[in-house]
C-alpha cells in the first residue's frame, strides 16, 4: 500500500506601497535585491497615484491577499498601510524622523508592527551643509526651502541650526505649503543673496524638484539636495543614501521578516553608507568649483 | 480481547518488529556519525570563512587608519578623508604633528570636540542599537582613533547556512552578532545543548563561535525516523487484523475447553464443544467432546447402579430393622411365655410340696395334671424354637414317605378340634386318595400350626374348616376361618418369624413362619388368601407323589 502524503508550498508574497513615480528608485533598489535572494519571491507593487485612499485600500487588499510583509517608501505610505491593514508587518524604506512620526516608539525596539530603514535626512541635514562649506569655505548664507507641515521638518531645522552655528552661516528660511510658494521664490533670491540654497525632506519640493532647480539655475543659486539622484537632476551637491541603496538596505530587512524575525524587535536602521555627490555640471555654469579636496573625495551622479 | 490474544499479538509484533528496529537502530548511528562529520566539516568552514572576512574587514580599517596616520598633513582633511574611504567608519579622532581634529559621518561635530574615551577594541551601541568598534592606530606622527560600525560587516550572519548558529564576542565576553537575531538584540546567547561547536580567536579579545546543534543536525534523520515509526506502525495495524484473527482461532478451542473443563470440575457434564480452529484444535475439541459423552455414560451407569443398590440397601435396612423389631417383640412375647408356664409350674409345685398343707389326693393330681399341660407347652414352645432355628439354618431335616392324606388327616381330626375347642370344626375331604410323599411329623406340626392359629385368632364359635383339594401338580392342604382376616398391608408379612400382628396375641410368632418353612421343605409353598364371604384361608400346596399308571392301578 502507499501512503500518500500531499504538500503545498504557499507562495511567499510581499506588497509594495508608492504614492508616485518619484519614489520609484528606492522600489527598484528593494525589487531588484528581493529578486536576487529570493527569486520564488511574488512582489505586488501600487502606485497610490499621490491618493492616501487609494494606498490604503490597496493596502487592505495585499494583506486579504496573503502578503507577508508591506513594504513602503515613505510616510504617506506607511501612514496608509497602517490604517489599512491589522497584522501584516509594515516596513518602510526611506523615511526621514522615524520616531517623529510615531510608527516606532524606540529605534532599537519599535514595539509595534512598524519597522524600516530611516534615510537619515532629517539628521544629516546638518552634514549636507558642512560638506557645502568645506566645498565652498566662501559660503555666509544658505537659503533654506522646507515645507513647514511635513514631520520630519522640525528635527531637520534643528540639526541645521546646530550645524549653521558651528559652521558660522547664516540660514535664509522660505517656507513651501505648496507648489505655488515656488513663484515668489525669486524674491528670496535677492535681499540679501544666498550662496546657496538647501532642501529638506518635503514631497512637495521633491516633486517639483525640476521647477525649482530651473528658478534657482536663473538666479545663478546652486542647490543643496538630499542625494545622488537629486544631484542627477541639477543639485550641485548632495549627501544621503542613495535610494537604490535605501532599497536594498530594506530588502535585507525585508528577509529577516520573511524569516520569521518579530518586527517589534526589528531595529530601524540607519543607512549604511551616506555618500558626497558633487555635480560638476550644474556648478560649472553658476562658475563654482569646489575645494579640490572635497572634489577628490566626492562622486559624480 | 483476552490477555492471552494481547500476548499473542504482541509476542508476534515483537517477533515481526525488533529485527527491524535492530537495523534500524545500528543504520541510525551509522548516519549519525557521518552527519556529525559532515557537519563537523561545514562548521568549521563556516567558522573559518567567517573569521577570516571579519578579519580581513577590521584589519582593511586599521591598514587605512595607520596610512593615513603615517602620512600626515592636516588632521581635520585627514579626518574627513578617512571617513570618506572607510564607509563603515561612523567617526574618527586624528591627533597628528601636535594638532587635533574630529569629524563624524552623521553630526557635525563643533571645532575641539573629541569622541568619548573608552579603551581599544571595545564596543559600544549607540541610540540606534548598532555595536561600534573602536580601532586605535598609533604612528611616528600621532594617533587614530576610529568607531568602525559592526552591523554591515555583522550582516555576513546572516548568510550563516540554516541550521548553523554563528557568534561574535568581543572584549568581557560582550555578544556583539550572531546569526540569531534574539540573541543580537537581548545581548545574551541562548543555550544550545549538545551542539557541535568551532572556537576561533580573532585577536584583541575578539572571539567567534560556530555551533551546530544536534536537533538540527540529525533534523533528516529524524524525519527519516519519524517516517520509519509511521511505518512500523502502519505494518503494525495492518497485520494487527490477521494477527487477532489468528489468535483468536486458537484462543477461542482453548476458551471453550475450558468451560468445558470448569463444568466438568462443577459436576456436570458439558453440551458438546464446537469443533473451531485450526486442525490440531479441533481434534482436541474432538477428543475431549468424546471423554465428555463416555463420562456421562459411565456416570449415568453409576447412578443408575447406585441407585438401584441405594433401593436394595433401603430394603435390607427396613428387613432388618423390621426383623430387629420382631425379635425384640418376640423375646418379650417368648418371655412372657416361657414365664407362664414355668410360674405355673413353680407355683403347684411349691403348693404341693408346702409342709404346712396336706392335700387331698385329687387336688393334688389336678395340680399335678396342670404341671404336666405347663411342662407340655414348655416342651412345644421350645420345639418350634428349635424347629425354626433349624429351618434357618437349613437342618430342617425331612423324614418322607409316601402318605395318604385323607385318611391321615381324617385321623387328626379329634386332635385338630383340642386345638380349637372354641370352634366347631369341619374337615373337608375329597372322595379320592390323595398320597403325597411327605414328613408325617413335620406334616402334622403343619397342620397344628394352621389351626391353632386359626382358632386364636378368630371370635369363639366361628367355624373352621380343615381340607384337602387337589390339582394336577399338588395338593393342597387348607385350613379356613370366619374371622376379621388379615389386612393386606401385612398379610405378605405374617409368615416372617416372630411377627404378630396384634401385639396382645398369643402365641410365639413362629407358626405361619415354621409351616411355610415345612411347606416349602416339601417343594412346596404356603399361601394367605382371602376367603368369600370374610375370613382366611391358609393354603399350603405339597406335591403330588409321582406314581406310574401300573402301580396307581395295581
Amino acid at each position: 500500500m502507499l501512503l500518500l502524503i500531499g504538500c503545498s508550498r504557499q507562495e511567499t508574497r510581499v506588497g509594495v506601497l508608492v504614492s508616485g513615480p518619484g519614489r520609484m528608485e528606492r522600489v527598484t533598489g528593494l525589487v531588484q535585491a528581493l529578486k536576487e535572494n529570493y527569486p520564488e519571491l511574488r512582489i505586488d507593487i501600487c502606485n497610490g497615484q499621490g491618493s492616501p485612499a487609494h494606498l490604503q485600500r490597496c493596502a487592505r487588499e495585499l494583506e486579504s491577499q496573503g502578503a507577508r510583509v508591506l513594504v513602503t517608501v515613505g510616510g504617506i505610505e506607511t501612514q496608509s498601510a497602517l490604517a489599512g491593514t491589522h497584522r501584516v508587518p509594515i516596513l518602510y524604506v526611506g523615511l526621514a524622523a522615524s520616531l517623529d512620526w510615531g510608527f516606532v516608539k524606540d529605534l532599537r525596539a519599535p514595539g509595534g508592527r512598524v519597522s524600516g530603514v530611516d534615510n537619515g535626512y532629517a539628521e544629516l541635514t546638518g552634514k549636507r551643509l558642512e560638506w557645502w562649506v568645506r566645498a565652498f569655505p566662501e559660503t555666509r548664507r544658505v537659503l533654506v526651502l522646507y515645507q513647514p507641515e511635513v514631520i520630519p521638518t522640525p528635527r531637520a531645522l534643528a540639526h541645521l541650526e546646530r550645524a549653521s552655528e558651528t559652521l558660522g552661516v547664516a540660514l535664509i528660511r522660505f517656507p513651501v505649503q505648496s507648489a505655488e510658494d515656488l513663484v515668489r521664490l525669486k524674491s528670496a533670491l535677492n535681499s540679501p543673496r544666498p550662496n546657496a540654497a538647501l532642501i529638506l525632506p518635503s514631497h512637495i519640493l521633491e516633486n517639483h524638484l525640476d521647477s525649482l532647480i530651473a528658478r534657482l539655475n536663473e538666479a545663478g543659486i546652486p542647490l543643496i539636495g538630499l542625494n545622488r539622484e537629486q544631484t542627477r537632476r541639477g543639485a550641485a551637491l548632495a549627501f544621503g543614501a542613495s535610494n537604490r541603496a535605501l532599497g536594498r538596505q530594506g530588502a535585507r530587512m525585508v528577509a529577516k521578516l520573511l524569516a520569521g524575525y518579530p518586527v517589534a524587535a526589528l531595529p530601524v536602521e540607519r543607512p549604511d553608507l551616506p555618500e558626497l555627490t558633487l555635480n560638476p555640471r550644474a556648478l560649472g555654469p553658476l562658475g563654482l568649483s569646489p575645494a579640490p579636496w572635497v572634489l577628490d573625495l566626492a562622486q559624480t551622479p | 480481547m483476552s490477555r492471552l490474544e494481547l500476548r499473542f499479538l504482541l509476542s508476534a509484533a515483537a517477533a515481526a518488529l525488533l529485527p527491524l528496529l535492530l537495523v534500524w537502530g545500528v543504520g541510525y548511528k551509522v548516519l549519525e556519525h557521518t552527519l556529525y562529520d559532515a557537519a563537523g566539516a561545514k562548521v568549521a568552514a563556516t567558522a573559518s570563512r567567517l573569521a577570516t572576512v571579519l578579519e580581513a574587514r577590521i584589519e582593511t580599517e586599521r591598514r587605512v587608519l595607520t596610512a593615513l596616520c603615517t602620512v600626515g598633513g592636516n588632521p581635520y582633511r585627514t579626518a574627513v578623508t578617512a571617513l570618506a574611504f572607510l564607509a563603515e567608519l561612523d567617526a574618527v579622532e586624528v591627533e597628528l604633528d601636535g594638532r587635533h581634529a574630529a569629524d563624524s559621518r552623521f553630526t557635525v561635530l563643533p571645532p575641539g570636540a573629541h569622541l568619548p574615551r573608552v579603551p581599544a577594541g571595545s564596543v559600544r551601541r549607540d541610540a540606534w542599537g548598532e555595536p561600534t568598534l573602536r580601532i586605535e592606530v598609533d604612528c611616528s606622527r600621532g594617533r587614530l582613533r576610529g568607531d568602525v560600525r559592526l552591523r554591515p560587516a555583522l550582516d555576513l550572519f546572516r548568510q550563516v547556512p540554516r541550521g548553523i548558529t554563528a557568534r561574535l564576542y568581543g572584549p568581557q565576553n560582550a555578544l556583539l552578532a550572531s546569526s540569531d537575531l534574539s540573541e543580537v538584540l537581548t545581548g545574551s546567547p541562548r543555550p544550545i545543548q549538545g551542539a557541535l561547536r568551532v572556537e576561533q580567536s580573532l585577536g584583541n579579545g575578539w572571539r567567534l563561535e560556530v555551533l551546530a546543534p544536534r536537533t538540527t543536525l540529525l533534523l533528516p534523520l529524524r524525519k527519516a525516523s519519524a517516517g520509519m515509526v509511521l511505518l512500523l506502525l502502519f505494518a503494525l495495524a495492518a497485520s494487527a487484523l490477521p494477527g487477532v484473527r489468528l489468535a483468536r482461532s486458537l484462543t477461542r478451542p482453548l476458551v471453550e475447553l475450558a468451560e468445558g473443563a470448569r463444568a466438568f470440575t462443577a459436576g456436570q457434564v458439558p453440551p458438546a464443544l464446537t469443533e473451531t480452529g485450526p486442525e490440531e484444535a479441533r481434534l482436541a475439541i474432538r477428543a475431549f467432546n468424546r471423554m465428555a459423552k463416555a463420562q456421562a455414560a459411565r456416570t449415568e451407569t453409576l447412578a443408575e447402579a447406585v441407585k438401584a443398590r441405594t433401593r436394595e440397601l433401603a430394603l435390607a435396612l427396613e428387613k432388618a430393622e423390621a426383623a430387629s423389631r420382631a425379635k425384640t417383640r418376640f423375646l418379650a412375647a417368648i418371655s412372657h411365655e416361657l414365664r407362664t408356664p414355668l410360674t405355673n409350674i413353680k407355683g403347684y409345685a411349691s403348693t404341693l410340696l408346702s409342709p404346712d398343707v396336706i392335700w387331698r389326693p385329687e387336688d393334688a393330681r389336678e395340680f399335678l395334671r396342670i404341671i404336666e399341660e405347663e411342662a407340655d407347652r414348655l416342651d412345644h414352645l421350645v420345639n418350634d424354637l428349635l424347629d425354626f432355628a433349624r429351618a434357618e439354618r437349613g437342618e430342617l431335616a425331612l423324614l418322607p414317605i409316601p402318605m395318604e392324606l385323607s385318611t391321615w388327616l381324617k385321623e387328626l381330626e379329634p386332635r385338630l378340634r383340642e386345638l380349637a375347642p372354641a370352634h366347631p370344626l369341619t374337615l373337608v375331604l375329597p372322595p379320592e386318595p390323595v398320597r403325597v410323599i411327605a414328613d408325617p411329623e413335620r406334616l402334622l406340626s403343619l397342620v397344628f400350626n394352621l389351626v391353632e392359629n386359626a382358632g386364636r385368632h378368630t371370635p369363639p364359635g366361628t367355624p373352621i374348616r380343615v381340607g384337602i383339594a387337589t390339582n394336577e401338580e399338588s395338593a393342597v392342604l387348607f385350613v379356613e376361618d370366619r374371622g376379621p382376616g388379615i389386612p393386606d398391608a401385612i398379610k405378605a408379612r405374617v409368615t416372617e418369624p416372630f411377627f404378630q400382628g396384634e401385639r396382645t396375641a398369643k402365641g410365639s410368632g413362629l407358626g405361619l413362619a415354621i409351616a411355610k418353612m415345612v411347606a416349602e421343605a416339601h417343594g412346596g409353598k404356603l399361601l394367605i388368601e382371602d376367603t368369600p364371604g370374610g375370613g382366611l384361608r391358609v393354603v399350603a400346596h405339597l406335591p403330588r407323589e409321582k406314581r406310574d399308571a401300573g402301580t396307581d392301578r395295581g
